[in-house]
């Protein structure tokens, strides 16, 4: 619980850095993208670290959240839905990047989709073969 | 056709449980009590450990196993 709180109070500190930096770099157009993503880091780390805080005052609501978080059948539902995901994600994919070829987009958007599509592939090979040893 | 049927609700029951407590017990969601009970759910070995454990039963004594005849 502890190593958790440590990467929200760095997670909120790099955040905190970032606005500073997009502050600093107002005039120009990565001052905005940095203010952005330090912002959503702060707020995260903060809703986090203050959950953490009334988590620790209430026993019987840290239990709930452990229960609700290790749940079997929550967890089978999660993977279930995730896989169904995977599944019409791929199914999805391959039109997409279709129709951004026939619509001349340039040359390397499509390149992207695709090699985002390999990727994925790639991960649940590695994932498969690597759960397939283990048990 | 294959069929797990079990007896954890009549269990709860005979010992006056609610399914919140029963959840609570065995560190589970009140939904998964209620999936299990209704053959919804069939739970992980481990937790079917536990919930034999919990009653103090033999896992078989339990869950049923039904095996059906032919396809």
């Amino acid at each position: 619980m502890n190593q958790k709180r440590a990467r929200d109070i760095a997670g909120f500190v790099l955040g905190l850095v970032l606005v500073l930096i997009g502050i600093a770099l107002w005039e120009k157009r990565a001052g905005g993208v940095l203010m952005g993503l330090g912002a959503g880091l702060m707020g995260m780390c903060a809703a986090q670290l203050y959950l953490g805080w009334v988590v620790s005052k209430d026993p019987k609501l840290a239990k709930q959240l452990r229960i609700e978080e290790q749940d079997e059948r929550a967890v089978y539902i999660n993977n279930f839905a995730k896989a169904k995901a995977f599944d019409f994600l791929h199914f999805l994919v391959p039109p997409f990047l279709l129709i951004l070829s026939l619509a001349r987009v340039p040359l390397w958007i499509v390149l992207l989709g695709v090699s985002v599509y390999v990727v994925d592939w790639v991960v649940y090979f590695v994932f498969h073969v690597k759960k397939s040893r283990e048990i | 056709m294959t069929q797990l049927e079990n007896r954890v609700a009549e269990l709860r029951r005979e010992r006056d449980l609610t399914q919140e407590e029963l959840a609570d017990a065995l560190e589970v969601s009140r939904q998964t009590i209620s999936s299990i009970e209704n053959g919804r759910y069939n739970p992980s070995l481990e937790l079917a450990f536990r919930i034999a454990g919990f009653f103090g039963l033999a896992i078989e004594e339990i869950f049923i196993f039904e095996e059906g005849e032919g396809e």
